[in-house]
């Protein structure tokens, strides 16, 4: 398994392991009407700090296991699979970030109507996970398309 | 995915140049293992720059390196 395909993995497994939690406990709050921005906040720093140590800590060790690989810039094939997986990504954040903005929009009034002490900032919190949501799928699918890419040439 | 229908002979040069292992060839390409592998089994066509260099390395010409299979192509 090439170095890269090795980060794939950690990022993928990291990023799903630390943002389902996140999400799940967001959405949990959100359908439970027990939304505190505080609470998210910390949670989100929190979830990023460990996704960061995990991400970076896992990557230092698989380069300290194989120094040689961590200098050597991507070969031709590993930068058609970049390019690939940019381009996948890419059009899928196309289609999700419209998506979530329009449907936030449209849930607007619902979510004014069901967190009546702070319905502005329900909204934006709301809004704000949306986003970070599709970031965070995109950037899962954009490192499925490598290991999947990884594996078909192995 | 179809495999290109391109065939190569990069295993028997390899044989040929003394067993060179193809972490060795990858090396002298500035390649990983892995693209050398998945060259050598077909299931990547390299650029013809990448393929100039594999054929310099064996110190052969190109096409003795890599072959058109015509009839997969048609």
């Amino acid at each position: 398994m090439s170095f890269r395909e090795k980060n794939a993995w950690i990022a993928v497994l990291t990023t799903l392991a630390v943002w389902i939690y996140y999400f799940a406990a967001f959405w949990i709050d959100v359908f439970g009407r027990q939304l505190d921005g505080n609470q998210v906040l910390t949670r989100f720093l929190i979830c990023m700090g460990i996704s960061l140590v995990v991400m970076v800590g896992l990557n230092i060790a698989t380069g300290v296991m194989t120094p040689k690989n961590i200098d050597t810039p991507p070969d031709e094939l590993e930068r058609q699979i970049e390019a690939r997986a940019d381009r996948i990504g890419f059009k899928l954040l196309e289609a999700l970030v419209p998506l979530g903005l329009i449907g936030g929009l449209l849930a607007t009034d619902t979510i004014r109507t069901a967190f009546p002490a702070d319905p502005a900032g329900s909204v934006a919190l709301i809004f704000a996970n949306g986003i970070l949501m599709a970031f965070v799928l995109t950037e899962v699918v954009r490192e499925t398309v490598h290991i999947v890419s990884f594996r078909m040439t192995a | 995915m179809a495999p290109p229908p391109i065939s190569n002979t990069i295993r028997r040069l390899r044989f040929d140049h003394g067993e060179m292992t193809q972490q060795e060839l990858a090396d002298k390409i500035g390649m990983t293992r892995q693209t050398v592998a998945a060259i050598e089994q077909n299931k990547y066509s390299p650029s013809l720059e990448a393929a100039f260099r594999i054929a310099e390395v064996f110190g052969v010409e190109i096409g003795q390196v890599f072959q058109w299979k015509k009839a997969a192509a048609e």
